[in-house]
């Protein structure tokens, strides 16, 4: 038995377990950060629809990308997994759906924002 | 006992006579003026919770002084100075001294009971915790009669806290007193990741863990990743205060705005660091007054697992009045709205669990507690979504609007959960209940109290009240409801002295003819002595008490797990983090007064420090340097008393290293510790970059030429190799070398030489820190390194003083393997750090 195996592959099905909602930090942190850096640099007239954009499709992508994982939550969990100890595969799975569903409201809904907002004007 | 329990033949039963009291003699609590060494999680987690309530109550007795001033207008009870200290320190204790250690002491107190582990991995750690959190915090508080409490509220903002407008000590206190704490959380952070995921019994794989096992380990995870940006915002203020360096100042191209964001990263996350584990009592509690399983379990996980992720996704809402773009504001204003959704999923099932129960609802005290979390906590989730929205936000912004919202959230989300939690649990430490008659007058005291003294706040708010006035005029229209307020405050602590007579009253440290009066479902109502559960159990459900009845009298018994004591020592069953498969037996130690005088000195050092007495503040470090070494030279066992059987025809080892190890696992912890904390530096120096990007421009031209920070770079890279050599140099067991030593040494002196060469290189080319945010930042770089660089020297001289006492060979070898871990991070650490520093100002310039 490997280290790994011993260890439950704790790494990856931590990691696979996780990622709808490492999703969303990463969305966020790009979003925030991308709008930031926009608005600092540019000047408004390129700034803004640039950001604009960056914050759709990095919106877009991370949708899909949460879609995927959450229809192939199962194989991703298992993958190489010792037989077994299905209630806790059966339990992760549970989870990354769950998660995926509240990453994909908290995704959409700061995306959203773009639509509704000026991008830099601080009123 | 049942013979068709497919457990009982774990381990055959009777167990030989004897067995029981060996294994209450290896675990006795040392008595008398011995206390201070005990380590059993038992005492130290009521040690922990007792010294919490008693900075509870002391904060509240402030919280009176200050309705007392307010309760009619111009008054002059106390002064605006006095005044200012009060809430400072009020706040400041309540969030840092009670709120927090409060549920840690929950975590050392309850999880090993609801794991059935003998006690949580590393006993003395968390005992070195409270100890210094107690002695700290002591001294912190007493400031208050001294005329030395800082002023500054408790989130410290400068430039208000800067030497200028806050001169003398009363800052530092803060500074160094809250920054040694939240080090002293941290360590119990690790304690309880460790414990949560690898000293679960035999067959709890992860989807059986209680909700409350995992509510502390999202919360241990949250203080990894919050806590450090609070300790690195400490430690800027700290170095900016003492030593002029200009992190927050404009003049020097600092920005004050660092520290709010710093502040805020940590504090918004903490307010759920507080409410998550109250939450897992919570589900814990629910169930057991409906008697029935808690309705969508696994939501309740996710929900807790979300929370812990969004919450990190708010802290601009505290900032929304500081002039940032609209669309920012609109994130994290959707972020704010996006948590309210999983705390809902948590109120919806706790009701729908209630909902389904079959017997009647019985109001027992936890139960009143509990439903009146339900109600506080809802409202102050609803204002809470009120001042996400931003427009209404400018509005109530510093006034007692904010004030009424955050003891809403804080009392309904903590104190009453806490109150249920004394209740409830009580049986499992003391050999009496307390009363169900006085906790009611507790609770309703405490429940209308609350809502008299809180409720008119949110009105006084909205016509205008500032927050942190210290009195006002009558021709204000705000008179009446301060006047109600301050007559709830007086409620609240009338219930609060109903608790403390009712614990004087019934409270009796001991164990409970009946474990399991509430009759419920999860591991800590199994007999009890002071090496825990006499077996440990098999188990194959989340309420494994209502599944198998039988299992308290088999554990009992001595018919599970390790019903003896087979290295001789403490030990408890060691189980992969997943599946919970057992994996060894670690050995613990036992009582000791090291880390109780390491953490004496730790804290003395930093007071110490406070008070600019540098001399005997360093005499204290080394000192606590020396405790601490001297209390680990006993904790690595070997593997000599090994392998044994644990019952069940399983035989495991007693002794590994590598990944499977608990201490390699508390290493990583630690490292991700270090990591948020380099993070933290990262973001701050990008910010002041584009808050100030004159002085990059300007630092581009001082930058030394490319061949030092190779040359560093190059020193760091051998530093890793020596240890990796070292690593294999080591001896057969019981052979001896100077190879491994001398090895050590090198890596340790050229990690030193990659630093000292980094920080000269920049002073040679005429940079000062004193001189911009942009030197100031230059130099922390070194600073953040050079302190992980000392810890290693000195774990590499105790790694070589180890080897030459025959201590360290091929296979006990995990201090050099913790010690090289630490240096891989410190690696790539340094190199993310000449990255950034020679990296980014040509980005700047060009
Ligand atoms: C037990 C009854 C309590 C009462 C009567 C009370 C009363 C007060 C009062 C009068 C203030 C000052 C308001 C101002 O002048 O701006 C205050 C501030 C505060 N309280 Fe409480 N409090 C209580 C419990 C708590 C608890 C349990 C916590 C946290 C767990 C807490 C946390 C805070 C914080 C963080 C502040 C803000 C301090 C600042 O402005 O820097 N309080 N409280
Ligand atoms: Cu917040």
């Amino acid at each position: 038995m490997s280290q790994s195996d011993a260890n439950d592959r704790f790494v990856r099905r931590t990691a696979v377990s996780l990622a709808p909602i490492l999703l969303w930090a990463a969305h966020f942190g790009l979003v925030y950060g991308g709008a930031h850096v926009a608005c600092a640099t540019a000047d408004g007239a390129i700034g803004e629809p640039l950001a604009d954009m960056a914050v759709w499709s990095v919106t877009g992508l991370v949708v899909l990308v949460l879609v995927g994982i959450g229809l192939r939550a199962r194989s991703l969990l298992s993958a190489g997994a010792s037989s077994g100890d299905t209630n806790s595969n059966d339990f992760l799975v549970h989870v990354v759906h769950a998660l995926t569903l509240l990453s994909l409201l908290g995704v959409i809904w700061a995306g959203a924002a773009v639509n509704f907002m000026p991008t830099c004007a601080t009123r | 006992m049942n013979e068709t329990s497919p457990h009982a033949q774990i381990s055959p039963t009777p167990r030989p006579d004897g067995e029981r009291e060996k294994l209450l003699e290896i675990w006795a609590t040392p008595k008398g003026w011995r206390l201070p060494t005990a380590v059993n999680n038992t005492v130290i987690g009521l040690l922990y919770l007792g010294a919490a309530f008693v900075f509870f109550v002391l904060a509240g007795i402030l919280a009176l002084v200050m309705r007392t001033q307010l309760a009619v207008p111009d008054n002059d009870l106390v002064s605006q100075d006095l005044y200012n200290q009060l809430f400072t320190v009020h706040g400041t204790t309540m969030m840092f001294l009670f709120a927090v250690p409060a549920v840690e002491a929950l975590g050392v107190l309850l999880l090993p009971q609801m794991l059935a582990a003998r006690d949580l991995p590393f006993p003395r750690l968390s005992a070195f915790a409270v100890w210094a959190y107690i002695v700290g915090g002591t001294v912190f508080f007493s400031t208050i009669f001294y005329d030395l409490a800082p002023r500054g509220g408790w989130f410290m903002y400068p430039p208000m806290t800067l030497t200028e407008y806050s001169p003398g000590d009363a800052a530092d206190f803060w500074l160094l007193g809250i920054g040694f704490i939240e080090i002293s959380a941290i360590a119990g952070a690790i304690e309880i990741i460790v414990g949560v995921l690898r000293t679960r019994p035999p067959g709890m794989s992860l989807d059986k863990l209680p909700i409350f096992g995992w509510a502390m380990l999202i919360f241990a995870g949250m203080i990894v990743v919050a806590f450090p940006a609070v300790i690195l915002a400490t430690m800027l203020l700290e170095i900016e205060r003492a030593f002029g360096w200009p992190f927050f100042s404009p003049d020097g191209g600092g920005d004050p705005l660092l520290w709010q964001h710093l502040f805020w990263f940590f504090g918004h996350p903490e307010v759920y660091i507080i409410f998550l584990p109250a939450a897992g009592l919570v589900s814990m509690i629910v169930p057991t007054i409906a008697r029935a399983p808690l309705v969508g379990h696994n939501l309740i996980v996710v929900a807790l697992i979300a929370t812990g992720f969004f919450s990190f996704g708010l802290w601009v809402h505290h900032m929304f009045t500081t002039g940032i773009p609209s669309l920012s504001l609109a994130f994290f204003s959707a972020a704010s709205m996006a948590v309210a959704v999983p705390s809902g999923i948590q109120i919806f099932s706790w009701i729908a669990t209630l909902a389904s129960r079959t017997k009647k609802l019985r109001l027992t005290t936890p139960a009143l507690f509990v439903l009146g979390m339900l109600f506080i906590f809802t409202l102050g989730g609803l204002t809470g979504v009120m001042v996400a929205m931003v427009p209404f936000n400018w509005q109530a912004h510093d006034t007692y609007f904010i004030v009424a919202h955050l003891h809403y959230v804080l009392i309904g989300g903590m104190v009453f959960p806490l109150f249920a939690t004394f209740y409830y649990w009580a049986p499992m430490v003391s050999s009496r209940l307390l009363s169900d008659t006085l906790g009611k007058w507790t609770f309703w005291l405490m429940f209308i109290g609350l809502n008299v003294a809180f409720l008119p706040m949110h009105l006084a708010g909205l016509l205008g009240m500032p927050r942190r006035i210290w009195t006002y005029p009558d021709t204000l229209p705000w008179d009446g409801y301060n006047l109600v307020s301050t007559i709830g405050a007086y409620m609240i602590a009338a219930g609060v002295l109903v608790f403390i007579i009712d614990l004087i009253r019934n409270f009796r440290i001991g164990e409970s003819s009946n474990p399991n009066p509430w009759d419920a479902g999860t591991l800590e109502f199994l007999p009890q002595d002071v090496y825990s559960t006499r077996s440990i159990p098999k188990v194959d459900s989340l309420y494994p008490l209502w599944d198998r009845p039988e299992l308290a009298e088999e554990v009992e018994a001595g018919a599970h797990y390790l019903p003896d004591a087979p290295t001789g020592g403490r030990e408890t069953i060691v189980t992969s983090p997943i599946s919970a498969t057992p994996q060894y037996v670690v050995q613990m130690p036992g009582p000791g007064w090291m880390h109780f005088f390491a953490a004496v000195f730790t804290a003395a050092c930093f007071l110490l420090l406070t008070v600019k007495v540098v001399t005997p503040a360093i005499i204290c470090g080394v000192l606590a340097v020396v405790c601490c070494l001297v209390w680990v030279w006993t904790i690595d066992k070997g593997p000599d008393a090994g392998p044994v059987e644990i019952g069940g025809g399983l035989r495991l080892p007693v002794y590994v290293t590598g990944p499977m190890a608990h201490g390699w696992w508390a290493m990583i912890v630690l490292m991700l510790v270090a990591g948020s904390l380099y993070l933290a530096y990262v973001f701050s120096y990008l910010y002041l970059w584009t808050s100030s990007p004159e002085g990059w421009e300007l630092g581009a031209a001082m930058l030394p030429d490319a061949g030092s920070p190779m040359l560093s770079a190059g020193l760091f890279a051998l530093a890793v190799a020596l240890y990796v050599l070292a690593r294999w140099a080591l001896p057969e067991p019981g052979g001896n070398n100077l190879v491994t030593p001398a090895l050590v040494i090198l890596g340790a002196c050229a990690l030193t030489g990659g630093v000292v060469n980094e920080v000269w290189s920049h002073w040679q080319a005429g940079l000062r820190p004193t001189d911009s945010s942009y030197g100031a930042m230059v130099y922390m770089a070194g600073v953040l390194t050079a302190q992980l660089v000392a810890v290693i020297v000195i774990m590499s001289l105790f790694v070589c003083v180890r080897q030459m006492a025959g201590k360290i060979d091929q296979v006990r070898c995990a201090g050099l393997e913790n010690t090289s871990l630490l240096v891989y991070y410190t690696f790539a650490q340094a190199l993310v750090g000449l990255l950034i520093v020679h990296g980014i100002p040509h980005v700047a310039a060009s």
